[in-house]
């Protein structure tokens, strides 16, 4: 067993017209045994900018203590909000520090441009590759299941009750063929105006 | 930014990660280029050439990822091996090049940035795998090197490396001649990059090229897109309402503090909106008026309409003079916009 799938948790996050969103499921678990249906892996870190850590449960919560510290000074000192590419390049440099013993977490970062408001999804190994792509990514043990999903679901501007629907199907349905994720998601919606926050239903097996 | 500790790798986690490995819980692996990348030299300066995909495993991670880097303005530098490590190391030479051209006022050279790629490559005795196709153009002429992870280097007049290296350079050693015109050098990278994508399953998505010139750089992302994605016929979208919820939760984005920095454009804009509110300020007044006059006849015998009336006027014929005065501000402010 990869250490990845050791405490589960699957994220998936896509771009839509004028909106980006991230989505999660709530199980925490020791391998077989489930012992939380209200982990929590998706951190707000802005008004438009989600950040999603996927990985060892461990390390997801020391990683987003250390995303927020230099998040923190970077807004002091710089007297400006973050933009989704700084942190994206950010948290890369963090990772690659530990190139030879790194933290178990594949971060994700979802927002819209503070300057610009263009839709950024983007996400990056455990030892900081980063990647921007225009339609969506996945991490986490159901991640080959999300990739299917949203290969077959996407398409490009989405309305943001649209892209719920379809962010919110693809895990629900990636969910149902993996062991470790599951029991419960929840899927954020990132507008300009507001932030929808959705708990949705899955099996609890 | 405070530094947590001293500059370099860091090695805090690697114990705890050895004894995960032991108990048999293994780390994910970091993701690959998996790569076929080119270089070759023609007449007049250097041609790279690489793929798009980026795999993890047999899983293809990124669809159209960019594996050739900026070095500097005259040098470019494909990669790869390890995606992180191909990132990292040519950003981190690149950022090195262009304090030596700021501290020395010169184009810096091909052969520097190889020495540079080198040594720091030789330090981590490969254990950065980073593989590269190095080409530029300086005052000595073009140049192409091709970088092992470990940090050897040949010189050549054209090279390959990633998985499908062998099925470009066997284009490659059959088409390649010296003094080729540009777009030959262009056609024939581009058949050694196409070979890698369609033999080599590491390889795949779009053909980039970048052309390297004394008189400028040509970077082709992409030059060709070697494989389309289908249409797909049917709407597989869902219908609104479809995702059974637990709860929503709309959190408006709360706007802590605005500032407006007017613009000529913008004040116009505003003293219309104010000129609009002293109309209903005036309307205003010449309702209360009227009113008292209607309603309050008996109560103000003392005031004769005909004072109302001179009175209503004063107030309209003020706001006018307001409005007017407003007017004329404006379009002195508009002239200076």
């Amino acid at each position: 067993m990869s250490i990845m799938t050791y405490n589960g948790g699957s994220i998936v996050a896509m771009t839509g017209k004028n909106c980006v969103a991230i989505a999660c499921d709530k199980r925490f678990g020791i391998q077989g045994t489930a012992l939380a249906d209200n982990f929590q892996r998706i951190f707000q870190v802005g008004p438009h900018m989600f950040v999603g850590l996927p990985g060892l449960g461990t390390d997801t919560q020391t990683v987003y203590q250390k995303i927020r510290f230099r998040q923190n000074l970077y807004e002091l000192k710089e007297n400006r909000k973050m933009s989704p590419k700084v942190l994206l390049s950010m948290i890369s440099n963090m990772l690659y520090e530990r190139r030879f013993g790194p933290y178990f977490v594949e971060p994700m970062v979802v927002g819209l441009d503070p300057e610009t408001a263009q839709p950024i999804v983007g996400n990056m190994d455990l030892i900081g590759c980063v990647n921007i792509p225009s339609d969506f990514v996945v991490g986490g043990p159901s991640s080959d299941q999300l990739y299917g999903m949203c290969e077959t679901l996407w398409e490009p501007n989405l309305e943001p009750d649209d892209l719920f629907e379809t962010i919110a199907q693809a895990l629900v349905n990636a969910c149902e063929r993996n062991a470790v994720s599951g029991w419960g998601a929840v899927v954020h919606i990132i507008e300009q105006d507001k932030v929808t926050v959705r708990h949705v239903k899955t099996r609890m097996d | 930014m405070v530094p947590e500790h001293t500059p370099g790798f860091s090695f805090d986690n690697c114990k705890r990660n050895a004894f995960l490995s032991a108990k048999g819980y293994k780390g994910p692996t970091a993701r690959k280029t998996g790569t076929t990348i080119v270089g070759a030299i023609f007449a007049d300066g250097v041609v790279l050439g690489a793929d798009t995909r980026a795999t993890d495993d047999t899983i293809v991670a990124e669809k159209n990822c960019q594996k050739i880097h900026y070095m500097a303005k005259n040098i470019y530098c494909c990669g790869a091996g390890t995606a992180a490590d191909t990132q990292v190391t040519t950003d981190l030479i690149a950022s090195q090049l262009e304090l030596l051209k700021l501290n020395t006022g010169r184009i810096p050279r091909v052969i520097t940035a190889n020495r540079l790629l080198r040594q720091m490559l030789f330090r981590y005795q490969g254990h950065v795998s980073a593989a590269l196709v190095l080409g530029g153009v300086d005052e000595t002429g073009s140049h192409l090197f091709c970088i092992y992870p470990h940090g050897s280097s040949d010189t050549v007049p054209f090279c390959t490396m990633g998985s499908g290296s062998l099925a470009a350079m066997s284009v490659f050693e059959s088409g390649w001649k010296p003094n080729m015109t540009e777009e030959e050098c262009k056609k024939l990278v581009r058949d050694a990059i196409a070979a890698g994508v369609f033999n080599d399953l590491g390889s795949g998505s779009n053909i980039d090229l970048c052309v390297i010139k004394k008189n400028g750089v040509d970077y082709l992302r992409p030059y060709e897109i070697a494989n389309v994605k289908g249409k797909k016929d049917g709407d597989y979208k869902f219908k609104r309402g479809t995702t059974a919820l637990l709860s929503t939760l709309k959190v408006p984005i709360v706007v802590e503090s605005e500032q407006v920095i007017q613009t000529g454009e913008m004040l116009w804009r505003l003293t219309d909106e104010l000129q609009i509110q002293y109309v209903h300020l005036g309307f205003l007044y010449y309702n209360y008026w009227i009113n008292t006059l209607w309603w309050g006849k008996k109560e103000l015998t003392f005031l004769s309409s005909k004072e109302i009336m001179l009175f209503y006027h004063k107030i309209l014929i003020d706001f006018f003079i307001f409005g007017l005065k407003t007017r004329v501000l404006d379009s002195q402010y508009l002239k200076v916009g």
